[in-house]
């Protein structure tokens, strides 16, 4: 292997790994808040997808003018599932809330194959076929649209947290939720809070993966739920370093292994995610989970 | 300021506390002494409203609060430094601070509040940036009262603020309580360290077993045969 194609290869990770940064980012604000693994979280982001697809195709232009509306509408949709069901089972058992995200994933993904039908779709844009030369490596433009977005956004949600009296309320709740209350939050605003911010990530994360892939119905629950849970673990909840460190580490080793062993990408993220699991289940830099 | 009227508690079906009675005067430092599973957290639980009791009535300032959820309690001024301290381990000393001022009245007096706890307290002036759980168990507990102190209270209560603290660092946290009081904030406070606390109450209720025992004021307890026998040990 020469040099050209590990630089290609890292790189590539870099890029991509950033996006997935992001793709896991709702799915690990959830869970570390409410305490919810909410596996309805890649359906989350289809429907980002077909937002932007159906403005698209409606209006056209170039498909990041459709970037805040998938996300807006996503977010409307996590508002809406937290206020009627899960609000009703935090601080259940996992098993609990497990059951009824696996509930709401289902309704989901049926939904879209009534609505949308199974086809696969595309949006065909300039970022889906025009490419840049970086170095040696083409890379197309959706993923340098999406690297960005997602830097960006990442970068926010880390000035939210960290900066804001909101900010400080959700990690103070994500921490020790008797005394966020004895400060006198509202645990259960706090869930919707953070469940709008969750869901309008993965809204917006559908918009890059609308420009960047082709994708049906299926696809929430085949490639990216997955694969945020891996970033998660590998993450550490409570963490977005760890997380931008996480999706990098999996999608450059995942290159790797489609050179060296292709086809056995997605177990390679199980597989490092297992070895987490067993030797270090606290994640990279994770505090929440003991 | 706060008076406490037949408060029954229980947990499941386990009952901890039997018909309290307690009144606490505007300005005063009132003690609640009691040894282990009294019911001293529980009094006080109650009071915060983080739990409910399914009996008896809580009045603050006239205002019946017994069942208002603790939010609005710690906007009408109760604050609780719990049991423990419950700081949050992995935040900055800082956002610990502004924790406590979350609510909008502690808000808006957010500034004032910072100054009077760092004068309070200045060694946390120096630790702002680390993390919580970097603090000796005595900053700990300095940084707990601080961000109680942090709501703008007018009644603050004190949960078994001494427990595992070196007896110098009881020092200076009672000497600080002395000078919250001064500053016209009135202080519930629970000890099993009786003869420490004695120096600093106007007031104290002894509970056992989820009950009233006795009371009256420092020097009446001190007196009594049975503070003496049970928790002064002479
Ligand atoms: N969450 C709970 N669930 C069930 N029982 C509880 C709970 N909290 C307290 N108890 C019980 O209620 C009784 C009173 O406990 P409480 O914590 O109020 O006492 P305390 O006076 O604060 O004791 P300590 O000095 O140990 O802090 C004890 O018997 C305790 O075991
Ligand atoms: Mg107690």
């Amino acid at each position: 292997m020469n040099l050209d194609i590990i630089f290609n290869l890292i790189l590539l990770g870099i890029i991509i790994g950033t996006i997935y940064s992001l793709i896991a980012m709702g799915l690990s604000l959830i869970w570390g808040v409410s305490r919810i693994i909410n596996v309805a979280h890649g359906e989350f982001i289809v429907i980002g997808a077909y937002v932007t697809y159906y403005m698209f195709n409606t209006f056209h232009g170039d498909p990041s003018l459709y970037l805040i509306p998938s996300g807006l509408v996503v977010g409307l949709i996590g508002v809406i599932i937290q206020l009627l069901l899960y609000n009703r089972i935090v601080g259940r058992d996992h098993l609990t809330s497990l059951v009824l995200a696996f509930g709401v994933s289902i309704v989901l993904s049926g939904s879209m194959y009534i609505l949308f039908t199974g086809n696969l779709r595309v949006v065909n844009s300039f970022y889906s076929e025009k490419s840049i030369l970086i170095g040696s490596a083409t890379v197309r433009w959706g993923a340098i649209y999406g690297f960005f977005i997602a830097l960006i956004l990442i970068l926010l949600v880390f000035l939210l947290l960290e900066k804001t009296d909101i900010g400080r309320a959700i990690r103070a709740i994500a921490q020790d939720k008797d005394a966020a209350i004895l400060m006198g939050i509202n645990p259960q605003r706090i869930y919707l809070i953070a469940m709008f911010i969750s869901a309008f990530l993965a809204g917006v994360s559908g918009n890059i993966v609308a420009v960047l892939y082709s994708f049906d119905p299926g696809v929430g629950e085949s490639s990216y739920l997955g694969i945020s849970f891996v970033i998660t673990v590998l993450a550490g909840l409570g963490s977005i370093k760890g997380l931008i460190l996480a999706g990098i580490f999996i999608l450059t080793a995942q290159n790797f292994t489609s050179v060296y062993a292709q086809g056995l990408e997605t177990a390679m993220g199980f597989l490092i995610m297992i070895l987490f699991i067993l030797f270090k289940p606290t994640g990279l830099f994770g505090k929440l989970l003991e | 300021m706060l008076k406490i009227s037949n408060l029954q508690v229980k947990y499941g079906k386990i009952q901890v506390i039997w018909g309290l009675d307690l009144e606490i005067p505007k300005g005063s430092v009132v003690g609640l002494l009691g040894p282990n599973g009294a019911g001293k957290t529980s009094t006080f639980a109650s009071i915060a409203g983080l739990v409910s009791p399914f009996e008896g009535s809580i009045l603050y300032n006239e205002v019946e609060v017994t069942n208002l959820n603790p939010a609005k309690r710690v906007e009408l001024g109760i604050s609780l430094v719990p049991e423990g301290r419950k700081l949050f381990p992995d935040m900055s000393v800082k956002d610990n601070l502004l924790l406590g001022s979350y609510q909008k009245r502690a808000k808006s007096k957010r500034k004032e509040s910072l100054n009077r706890v760092l004068t309070l307290f200045p060694i946390l002036e120096e630790r702002l940036n680390q993390q919580a759980r970097t603090l000796s168990g005595g900053q700990q507990q300095m940084l707990a009262i601080g961000r109680g102190l942090m709501s703008d209270p007018s009644l603050l209560i004190l949960d078994e603020p001494s427990l595992g603290l070196a007896p110098i660092i009881v020092d200076d946290i009672f000497n600080a309580f002395k000078r919250i009081n001064e500053e016209g904030v009135t202080i519930l406070i629970s000890e099993q360290h009786v003869h420490r606390v004695l120096e600093i109450i106007d007031k104290g209720y002894v509970i056992e077993q989820g009950r009233i025992a006795l009371s009256g004021n420092a020097k009446e307890l001190e007196g009594n045969k049975h503070i003496r026998e049970a928790y002064l040990g002479i």
